[in-house]
């Protein structure tokens, strides 16, 4: 018995790494390069052709406008993100509650599922103002739309998730006697959150754009009040440093999923 | 009385429209401590009769009585191994082993020391803490079969559980279930094979079934005294009996 082998995971963790950092280096290389190019593009078109700098501002200018108002921009690029965040956790608990509840009752499935569906054709950006409505000027109002507009994809890999569980797991399930709660706890949640990661990054980019939606619409700070107030006075270069905070910000939200995505995989499946 | 008992036991799948008779009037019993192999040929319903003892199927027809009672569904005593182990890779192999408890909520406690116990007797010991992927294939239906034994349960079923290891681990697998089967003789076993060998070095009885619409035509008892050791598949009398075994499954087969 003792003979058998098994794959050791262990060997060269150093050597190992490296070449992760190398790969990764690797895929940055060209998009970050690319980026680079077209700034300096944008600059040197921008000077050559002489563009008035409230239609298009050149990089340099958007750059000194970046630094002179960094610290009002981190205000409400901070204010923003975090609605951001708390809005993708309202997402993802809203989506894993309803594809719970659609996944343990047939009948609740087969009476809201095709809603929901119906409910997604809506073009929810229109329903911005009604959301002021409902639930006021104030952050309330912005999450409760980001929310409206991201927990769908969540819910959608929820219940891909639980019905990817493999038929002999669910089998082991009931050979075991496990309740359908027991099964969904100890079986299907695991199994289906690399899905819930994949519609967590959907839902992130969603969140961003329902905060700032619900901030342009009416809001007293956060980043989207920021770019109207900039658009208004036709600040151009502000308008364009906050989208480059809002960027970085957002960036920063999405990576913190995918790297949650990978420590899941590693961790689930070696 | 028989501890298992079937009685014109019948399925059928009625997939679209179009009923398919899997599984034609099978009856038959297994006492109280028995190690009962089916043998037949692929996809005629053996796994089906298996997972109708494990209260995974429906019986669309006849009565199965398992210790007494008819059967409605699955049973806390029974402990299951399937063709794949069905380890969950994210569980270590202790808490693989412990998860028939978790789901029964019992107290983790005592299990614990049963689940040490049967992962070293089936040399799995320093392998606790690893997880699936981290071990072969032959080790994971090792795992497997700690799982099934974790809630001590009276019934062992097994459904082709070594079918998918190369062939000189599946030797050692079949020594492994021998002795921890001799070990611990109060159990009563239904294992379901392809190898005729297999069934012979490990059954008291062996039932061979033809097939679709299957039913069991033969019941073979294997003489040989127990405990065995595996040197038992190099007697003359065990090569007669697979001999025989093997002109039965080819018989029904053709027929």
């Amino acid at each position: 018995m003792s003979a058998e082998t098994f794959p050791t995971g262990v060997g060269l963790p150093a050597a190992r790494r490296l070449g992760f950092f190398r790969r990764h280096a690797d895929g940055a290389l060209l998009p970050v390069g690319f980026i680079v190019l077209c700034i300096a593009g944008a600059e040197i078109l921008a000077r050559i052709l002489a563009v008035p700098e409230v239609l298009l501002p050149p990089p340099s200018r958007v750059l000194t406008a970046l630094a002179l108002n960094a610290s009002a921009l981190c205000y409400h690029g901070a204010l923003t993100i975090t609605q951001v965040v708390a809005a993708l956790f309202i997402s993802l608990a809203v989506g894993i509650a309803l594809a719970t509840v659609f996944t343990l009752s047939r009948v609740i499935n087969d009476m809201f599922s095709p809603l929901f569906v119906v409910l997604q054709i809506i073009p929810k950006i229109a329903l911005a103002p009604l959301f002021v409505v409902w639930f006021g000027t104030g952050a309330w109002s912005h999450l409760s739309f980001a929310v409206c507009l991201s927990f769908f994809p969540i819910l959608t890999a929820a219940r891909a998730g639980f019905e990817e569980t493999s038929a002999d797991a669910a089998r082991l399930c009931s050979a075991l006697g496990a309740t359908s709660w027991q099964t969904l706890v100890h079986v299907k949640l695991p199994m289906a959150l690399p899905q819930l990661f994949v519609g967590a990054k959907v839902s992130t980019t969603l969140c961003i754009i329902g905060v700032v939606l619900g901030e342009f619409v009416s809001a007293r700070a956060g980043i989207g009040w920021y770019i109207v107030q900039a658009a208004a006075l036709s600040q151009t270069a502000n308008v364009l440093a906050s989208l480059v905070v809002l960027s970085l910000f957002g960036l920063s939200v999405y990576g913190a999923v995918s790297a949650g995505e990978i420590l899941v995989r590693r961790r689930m499946f070696g | 009385m028989a501890y298992i008992r079937g009685d014109g036991l019948r399925k059928v799948y009625d997939p679209d429209g179009k009923a398919v008779e899997a599984l034609h009037n099978v009856n038959f019993s297994i006492e109280k401590g028995e190690f009962v192999s089916i043998i037949g040929p692929s996809g005629c319903g053996k796994s089906t009769l298996l997972m109708m003892c494990g209260g995974l199927e429906e019986i669309s027809d006849g009565l199965l009585m398992v210790g007494g009672t008819p059967m409605t569904g699955p049973r806390r005593d029974t402990g299951v191994m399937f063709q794949d182990p069905t380890l969950l890779p994210w569980k270590t192999v202790m808490e693989n082993v412990l998860f028939p408890a978790r789901i029964a909520r019992t107290p983790i406690e005592p299990v614990e020391h049963r689940a040490h116990a049967l992962l070293q007797s089936v040399g799995l010991q320093s392998f606790e803490g690893h997880r699936p992927h981290q071990l072969s294939g032959g080790m994971r239906q090792r795992v497997s079969i700690c799982r099934a034994l974790i809630n001590d349960p009276s019934i062992l079923l097994m459904d082709e559980p070594f079918s998918a290891l190369d062939a000189i681990t599946r030797d050692q697998m079949n020594v492994l279930l021998l002795n921890l089967w001799q070990q611990q003789l109060a159990r009563t076993a239904m294992f379901i094979t392809h190898s005729i060998r297999e069934a012979v070095l490990l059954s008291d009885r062996i039932l061979v079934m033809t097939k679709r619409p299957a039913t069991i035509v033969e019941d073979v008892v294997v003489p040989f005294s127990r405990p065995r050791a595996p040197e038992l598949a190099e007697r003359v009398e065990f090569n007669q009996l697979c001999g025989r075994l093997r002109g039965l499954i080819e018989q029904n087969h053709v027929g």
